[in-house]
């Protein structure tokens, strides 16, 4: 994406751009890491405080796992929580002044394969090759073109039913702190009086509530998408 | 002599005005087109509003619960029209094709292409508004078994979303990637292909709708039987997907029209 609206590039290493998508990436991966490392520092017998939160957390993960793919495929609960709480802080980066790297159709293109690689991959261990792709054929051998172009429309509508709701709240957002800049550069007023509080309602709708839903959405997809090949 | 040929005079009358003037009057029409969208949340959260009301008189008691559950799907029917408003918005506020090279003709078209593309989010605003009306029902006659509905509402509102998001992706590439803007040959084939690839995709209307509807079902059958989620959901997804394939039509052609146009080569 050109045209003002697309990532920033912070440095250049050997000829390769390096945008702000991978800076923020690498931001938000440290504070995980870092979060992992106090959370799990002192476990004890009976929780306490940060323990409690993350179990909490952990246990709703292998909860939901074990409820959407059934209790056979609950070894996938640790790359769904993964994703899960990476894809929340990604979207939720555009409250803290980050640009979200998922608002990049790089990462969003990138996680999507994954998933498509996951349904196909776990498909054929699961089945056999043979009987596997003897699926493409149901329900008439006609529908095998269709077939295989369904199947690679997944990751496009998966990564772009991300991407497309996290760079709208973004367009939207910074055209309205434009705007309201413009209104007080207007009135000749310095301080930016109006960026406080107008955009709250907003920021709710685009960063909180479509956001941590599109995590949602992204991870319950994969779930399904990856135990409806297996079943 | 009058020239009759209303299609010559009326190119002719385009092409007198300066490249830049052009491209900038078309993003205006784009943007508008790409508005029309707006017509699908409005009747669908019309509708989530409606059951929302109904399922406040049907258990007075619960009636904050699925309230929570007809906004929740209400805003994601609005997803939409938010998209169109993003794609008008890039149209007004940083409107990559002023400086694109190329011939101006065709740029101007991509830029009303592009609106028109956005038309399809009507079909996912009905759809997953009448998911969020049915999330809602389910609610309300059913309180305990809201959590499964409202997922199986999430995820089919989700899937509904698809054609949405094929227009959303073609109206991008127009906008950023138009391969057909260099193109050196027969302008006139060129710009109406461009023109088509925008237009082919009003068909996601009706797989949005579609798929919308078998959300709604999905979540009220759910609401019913909460244990049989996983089997519903299956159920769901599999008719959802059958009911993809016109979508996926006209995103081929359109795909087929910017990137391998066999009419090109005609001439």
């Amino acid at each position: 994406m050109e045209g003002g609206f697309g990532p920033k590039i912070v440095f250049e290493i050997a000829g390769i751009k390096v945008t702000e998508t991978v800076t923020n990436t690498w931001i938000i991966m440290a504070l995980l890491i870092l979060f992992s490392f106090l959370a799990t520092r002192k476990l004890e017998q009976m929780p306490k405080g940060l323990q409690n939160f993350v179990e909490l957390l952990v246990d709703g993960i292998y909860k939901l796992t074990a409820q959407t793919m059934g209790k056979d495929k609950i070894g996938f609960a640790p790359y769904i929580g993964t994703l899960l709480i990476y894809l929340v802080c990604a979207n939720l980066a555009g409250l803290f002044a980050l640009r979200p790297p998922t608002a990049d159709v790089n990462t969003t293109m990138g996680l999507a394969l994954i998933t498509f690689f996951m349904i196909h991959f776990f498909g054929m261990k699961r089945k056999g090759v043979g009987k596997y792709l003897k699926g493409f054929l149901d329900p008439i051998p006609l529908m095998l073109p269709m077939n295989i172009i369904s199947e690679l429309a997944t990751p496009i509508s998966l990564s772009f039913r991300l991407f497309g709701n996290i760079v709208g709240g973004l367009i939207i957002m910074s055209l309205l702190y434009g705007g309201l800049a413009g209104i007080g550069a207007k009135l000749g007023i310095m301080i930016p009086i109006f960026q406080v509080g107008i955009p709250v309602p907003l920021h709710l709708y685009f960063d909180v509530f479509a956001g941590v839903l599109q995590s949602f959405i992204f991870s319950m997809l994969t779930m399904v998408f990856v135990s409806m090949a297996m079943d | 002599m009058e020239n009759t040929n209303f299609i010559v005079t009326f190119l002719n009358w385009l092409l007198s005005f300066d490249k830049k003037a052009l491209i900038l009057g078309a993003s205006a029409i784009g943007a508008g087109f790409a508005m029309i969208a707006g017509i699908g949340p409005g009747i669908g959260q019309g509708y989530a509003a409606g059951k929302g009301a109904e399922a406040t008189s049907v258990n007075p008691k619960g009636s904050k619960h699925s309230t929570m559950i007809m906004l929740l799907g209400a805003g994601i029917a609005e997803t939409s029209g938010i998209l169109s408003l993003v794609i008008a918005l890039i149209l007004l506020f940083g409107n990559p094709l002023i400086k694109q090279d190329g011939d101006g003709l065709i740029i101007a078209v991509s830029a009303i292409s592009a609106g028109i593309a956005m038309i399809a989010g009507i079909g996912p605003g009905i759809g997953q508004g009448y998911a969020a009306g049915k999330g809602c029902e389910a609610a309300s006659i059913n309180p305990d078994g809201s959590r499964p509905s409202t997922l199986v509402m999430l995820l089919g509102s989700a899937v509904a979303q698809t054609s949405g998001i094929f227009s959303l992706v073609i109206a991008l590439i127009l906008m950023y990637a138009n391969p057909l803007v260099t193109g050196h040959q027969a302008t006139i084939v060129v710009a109406a292909s461009t023109l088509g690839a925008g237009i082919a995709m009003i068909a996601g209307i009706g797989p949005g709708v579609g798929q919308g509807y078998a959300a709604g079902k999905g979540t009220e059958a759910t609401g019913r039987r909460p244990k049989y989620q996983s089997n519903i959901i299956k159920t769901m997804i599999l008719g959802q997907a059958v009911a993809q394939t016109t979508g996926i039509y006209a995103l081929v052609i359109s795909l087929v029209l910017m990137f391998a146009n066999p009419l090109v080569k005609l001439l």
